[in-house]
């Protein structure tokens, strides 16, 4: 075999008071797709920072082509060679895609410091061509381009750096499904142009199709490395995971009710595509479908984030919902998908976290009740099990898994009868992730009725009474609980025509 | 077509139409050469400040100073004037103060980050008193008539300021095209945490906009204190950050940044300038410019937000 | 609500230092102006300072929410004028007081509606109509002052009780009726959401856009209301009153220790900035420094206290 085009040995990585990575070792081939897996936490961003020179390691060393580099920055990285494409684009969406790609770069100045256009379109063509964008025209403004067009924009931006490695964080996380296969193409296009490619993606399907190597980390440090053909996506779970699955889940031994909670008739999720579904008391109906299948988008319109045709009849009672407000009135519940951006106020207490939504409830007038605010939040402290001296701890110092009870309490003590759960256990740890599980199973047995969205499969299938499976707008199955296993739930979310036809 | 319309400058050029259509019905001598020339001699000063608040605006910035920036080195300028100093030199030291003005903008946005609403607002109010200070609460006037050439002379059968004006835009156009400093502005505009990762200086960058800007102003500053032949600290351009603030935005720049051309401020300019001549020539009260300055403004922004109101409803598609 | 319990420490800090520069102020004014130290001063300045401080009071919850109002001033005027012009038409003057307050509370729901309603950036929008609202002004009442109200309208700004200035008392109300509202009501705990995490707010289930909305209406009573008693004290309503009063208001709530960018600052902390510019004010005048040097002054103390807020790792 040939010589390593990237060597990591030892690395670590510390910030006060945690070891985000110890000793770990990666090696990288020329001409390989290499999947790093891991859990949320794993080390895998860390890691991959430090390879893309955001983070110095606190020790270890970096080969590259054989010479040891230590970057100062993702530019002087990008120099040398190793480039990273961002789940979020990193492009300036009011310049062209070929500007993009050049920007600020020397070689395209010419005489007098004149930037040379037509140089710069045409090597910008020939290089989006060359990894099969040869329908991006390269004069076009970035804002008018697609996702995966911008990706491509993306990726003949690292190799116009001549990049020899190229990190791709979950590339397919923002891409449409019909999309992924097209940037597997240039994928493999880059593959066999020599380019390493370190792969990071939670999609096993993905992986087992595009990647050569798996790698896997846990808690910081390197589990195991093996060629794709060596592992089955069991394995690949146990080593991310660490103890089998099914003791994550709590054993579901209730029975829903037969009341109808709530029910959807026709909402439309965008211009042509609407859907339909029930939701009984007590029951845990989970929806799950890749990223633009419309679960997210379900959940906006249930909570008046998002406007459209379509009625929702809640607790059998037709329900206006315009914002959420109006959801809240009507005892709809949301967790949101992103806990930091719609979810917690950092600097805020643990206790005004909690009474937000209800502070109309805890009030005499305008003014705020401040015993009742006291009890409420310690009665929700102890009954989730929020991790922190006191309530008045600004949720910003708590773990990820207690700030996400904090955003579960402070729906609960709306008393809601219908809970939209979305993403509810990432970025948490292992731990966590089982007491929210059986939070979620308790409340469900207490007869709330739980519309779980998530795109972990393990959770969707171990928690739900059922299952919906969405693709591209449409509910295209129905799993009743027990029924559904991994691989049927990702085929049925990706290929829904092609067996077993729709619903 | 659509093209057309998607332009950012679309809505000023129709604008600009129909003013012109409305004006010229209204009344018999707004359409004619003569009156063009007038609006664009009485603009000249405008027209120069517009280029740099457009690169201002294009960082996703504001300059509230510019009017006392223009006062402060105006009155300098009459200052150095009647202490007998040669007019081209007192110009050149007036050009001088405008860029100090711009370096301690841009120092305090730049370097100390302290956001430019506050150091643009703090400044205006600073080199307003600095002006006054200096000026003594006099008028400067009586200046001598070589300064005249800086606004009333001519050359090759132009007027001298005009030409200058011509030559800055064409400067600024090309150089906001084809330098990487322009092109950088762009980027910083568009997103600011990108350009820093592809290894753009952005407070480096920033400064150097608010020093030209500073620049642009002194130069406007020579020529509007030739030009009407007298100075009053505490007025002189008093409006003036508003005004050219609201040509930019109706010129099709964006205030979240990175959108936006000196060609369209330019129509900005010659839209508000048109709008100004408009309402004396139709002898309404001249009170009213100012209520329509802030007007358009107004109009501006929300023409503003619902340009990119209307592309981010192109990405809500998605059900993503 | 205790809101900021862990930050008690840091923040009575700031209070402190402050507080500290307030009586650093009054002691080097004592020093250098012989009448500066007296009764009839400090009351006068109290008098003086009601106008920038009754509009102080909204700007701070704006600028906590993470927003900014620059148009004060001219909705100041435009009610001056409003009720000065209503009073010519011979209407009873508290009726013409009561039309003033509308007109400000307009021109603040007008704000409020562009800003949080469709979102438009509050700098942007409040810059236009600061400079609409002051040409409207001068259309209106085409630069004349308008005086002659009755004396029992002059009974706001001039009288004093006992030795205090009755405005003044108005103030000190309102001030702690505002400072009670932003540590006991849920609008306050809404104001603080929204300054550090507006999305949160809305995805909590609250209305973002009517918290702005009533802000910002608040912002255009509040400069009426100091319209109101500025034109009572100087007995004439004026087309150029409230000029450039934006930056007495924001320097003050910013040298408070409210934060630029939203989420912090008290109603506590405005105050004390209120005494420390007024003061300072008074006493440049005393020893005869020009307004517009007093303005170089007060636009290098506002860099002064932003600038400090960033080095304090904000």
């Amino acid at each position: 075999m040939s010589q390593p085009v990237l060597t990591m040995e030892g690395i670590s990585k510390e910030f006060p008071g945690v070891k985000a990575l110890s000793d770990v070792n990666f090696e990288l081939y020329p001409g390989e797709v290499h999947a790093l897996m891991g859990e949320n936490g794993a080390g895998k961003s860390t890691l991959m920072k430090v390879l893309s020179g955001v983070y110095e390691p606190t020790a270890g060393t970096i080969r590259l082509k054989g010479q040891e580099v230590a970057f100062g920055n993702p530019l002087e990285a990008q120099r040398q060679g190793v480039s990273i494409i961002h789940q979020e684009f990193n492009l300036f969406t009011n310049l062209s895609a070929a500007e993009n790609i050049y920007i600020d770069r020397p070689e395209m100045v010419g005489r007098f410091g004149r930037i040379q256009w037509s140089k710069m379109y045409e090597e910008a063509q020939q290089l989006v061509d060359s990894i099969g964008g040869s329908g991006i025209d390269v004069r076009q403004e970035v804002r008018h381009l697609g996702v995966h067009s911008q990706q491509v924009v993306e990726i003949a931006k690292a190799l116009s750096f001549r990049a020899d490695v190229l990190i791709m964080d979950e590339p397919s996380a923002a891409l449409p499904e019909n999309e992924v296969k097209k940037m597997f193409d240039v994928v493999k296009r880059l593959r066999d142009q020599g380019v390493a490619i370190v792969y990071v993606s939670h999609r096993m399907k993905e992986i087992f199709e595009i990647a050569d190597k798996v790698t896997v980390l846990r808690d910081g440090a390197w589990i195991d490395t093996r060629p794709i053909g060596e592992v089955t996506e069991q394995q690949l779970i146990y080593m991310m995971v660490g103890k089998e699955v099914s003791k994550l889940y709590p054993d579901r031994d209730h029975k829903p009710g037969g009341e109808v909670m709530l029910e959807v008739q026709s909402l439309s999720l965008d211009a042509t595509h609407e859907v339909s579904f029930q939701l009984h008391k007590g029951e845990i109906l989970g929806l799950f479908g890749i990223p633009g299948s419309g679960t997210h988008t379900i959940a906006e319109r249930l909570f008046g984030l998002k406007g459209g045709a379509g009625d929702i009849i809640v607790g059998g009672m037709p329900a206006v919902i315009r914002n959420p407000g109006d959801a809240k009135a009507r005892r709809i519940a949301y967790v949101p998908p992103d806990r930091h951006r719609q979810g917690i106020i950092k600097p805020m207490s643990i206790r005004q976290n909690l009474s937000l939504p209800i502070l109309p409830r805890l009030s005499k007038g305008v003014v705020i009740d401040e015993s009742r605010v006291r009890e409420m939040s310690s009665e929700y402290m102890e009954s989730l099990r929020i991790k922190a001296p006191n309530d008045r701890q600004s949720v910003d110092y708590l773990s990820g898994g207690n700030q996400q009870k904090v955003v579960i309490g402070k729906w609960l003590a709306t008393h809601p009868d219908i809970l939209i759960l979305e993403e509810p256990t990432r970025g948490v740890d292992v731990g966590a992730k089982a007491e929210i599980y059986a939070i979620i199973n308790r409340l469900a047995q207490e007869g709330l009725s739980i519309l779980l969205i998530s795109s972990e499969m393990p959770e969707v299938i171990g928690l739900s009474d059922r299952i919906l499976v969405l693709h591209k707008g449409e509910i295209v199955h129905e799993f009743a609980h027990g029924e559904a296993d991994q691989e049927q739930l990702l085929q049925r979310a990706s290929h829904p025509l092609t067996e077993g036809g729709r619903l | 077509m659509k093209r057309l319309l998607n332009m950012h400058e679309a809505p000023i050029i129709i604008f600009t139409i129909i003013v012109t259509l409305a004006f010229s019905l209204y009344s018999s001598g707004f359409f004619g050469i003569d009156n063009l020339q007038m609006i664009l001699d009485q603009n000249i000063s405008m027209f120069i400040v517009a280029i740099g608040m457009t690169m201002v605006i294009l960082l996703g910035g504001i300059d509230l100073s510019v009017g006392s920036v223009l006062a402060v080195t105006a009155t300098s300028v009459g200052l150095f004037l009647s202490h007998g100093i040669h007019p081209w030199v007192a110009a050149l030291m007036g050009i001088g103060i405008g860029v100090l003005c711009g370096m301690v903008n841009g120092f305090f946005i730049a370097y100390v980050k302290i956001p430019d609403i506050i150091v643009t607002l703090a400044t205006m109010y600073i080199f307003r008193g600095i002006a006054v200070g200096i000026s003594g609460g006099t008028w400067m006037t009586n200046f001598p008539a070589g300064f005249r050439f800086f606004g009333q002379g001519t050359l090759f059968g132009l007027s001298f300021p005009l030409l200058v004006a011509i030559v800055l835009i064409a400067i600024f156009i090309y150089g906001l095209k084809f330098s990487r400093f322009g092109r950088r502005i762009y980027a910083i505009g568009g997103n600011g945490p990108a350009a820093k990762l592809a290894g753009i200086s952005v407070a480096k960058s920033k400064f150097k906009v608010y020093v030209l800007s500073g620049l642009l102003v002194g130069i406007a500053a020579v020529i509007f204190a030739s030009k009407v032949g007298s100075v009053q600290a505490s007025t002189a351009g008093n409006s003036l950050a508003f005004e050219v603030m609201a040509a930019v935005l109706i010129g099709g720049g964006s205030i979240f940044g990175g959108i936006g051309t000196i060609a369209g401020t330019m129509l900005g300019v010659l839209f508000m300038g048109i709008i100004k001549n408009g309402l004396i020539i139709s002898k309404v009260s001249p009170f009213w410019v100012d209520a329509t300055t802030g007007f358009l403004i107004i109009l501006a922004i929300s023409i503003n937000t619902l340009q990119r109101y209307r592309q981010n409803k192109g990405k809500e598609g998605d059900l993503v | 609500m205790n809101a900021w319990t862990s930050r008690l420490s840091l923040r009575s800090n700031t209070l402190l230092v402050q507080l500290i520069v307030l009586f650093f102020i009054l002691v080097l004014f004592s020093i250098l102006s012989p009448y500066f130290l007296s009764v009839s001063n400090f009351m006068n300045v109290f008098n003086q300072m009601v106008e920038i401080g009754l509009i102080a009071i909204p700007m701070t919850m704006i600028i906590i929410s993470g927003a900014m109002d620059l148009s004060v001033g001219s909705m100041l005027a435009f009610s001056a004028v409003c009720m000065g012009v209503a009073f010519e038409q011979g209407l009873n003057i508290w009726i013409c007081v009561a039309i003033g307050l509308i007109a400000g509370m307009l021109c603040g729901a007008l704000n409020g509606y562009l800003i949080a309603r469709h979102r438009m950036q509050a700098i942007v929008v409040t810059i236009g109509m600061l400079v609409m609202l002051r040409g409207l002004v001068y259309v209106i009442n085409e630069g004349r002052p308008i005086s002659g109200f009755p004396d029992g309208f002059y009974f706001l700004g001039q009288q004093y009780i006992g030795v205090v200035p009755f405005n003044a008392i108005v103030l000190m109300i309102m001030f702690l009726l505002a400072h009670f509202f932003m540590k006991k009501t849920r609008f306050s705990t809404y104001i603080y959401g929204i300054g550090n995490n507006e999305e949160v707010v809305r995805y909590s289930g609250i209305s973002v856009v009517r918290v702005r909305f009533i802000l910002f209406v608040l912002s255009g009573f509040f400069s009426a209301l100091a319209g109101v008693f500025l034109v009572s004290r100087l007995a004439s309503a004026e087309a150029t009153s409230g000029t450039n009063i934006e930056l007495d208001v924001i320097t003050a709530t910013l040298i408070g220790g409210t934060h630029i960018f939203g989420g912090r600052g008290s109603l506590a902390g405005t105050f004390v900035g209120l005494l420390i510019i007024v003061f300072l004010r008074n006493g440049l005048n005393l020893m005869g420094v020009s307004v517009l040097y007093q303005a170089v002054i007060l636009g290098a103390l506002l860099l002064l206290a932003v600038g400090n807020q960033k080095f304090n790792g904000a």
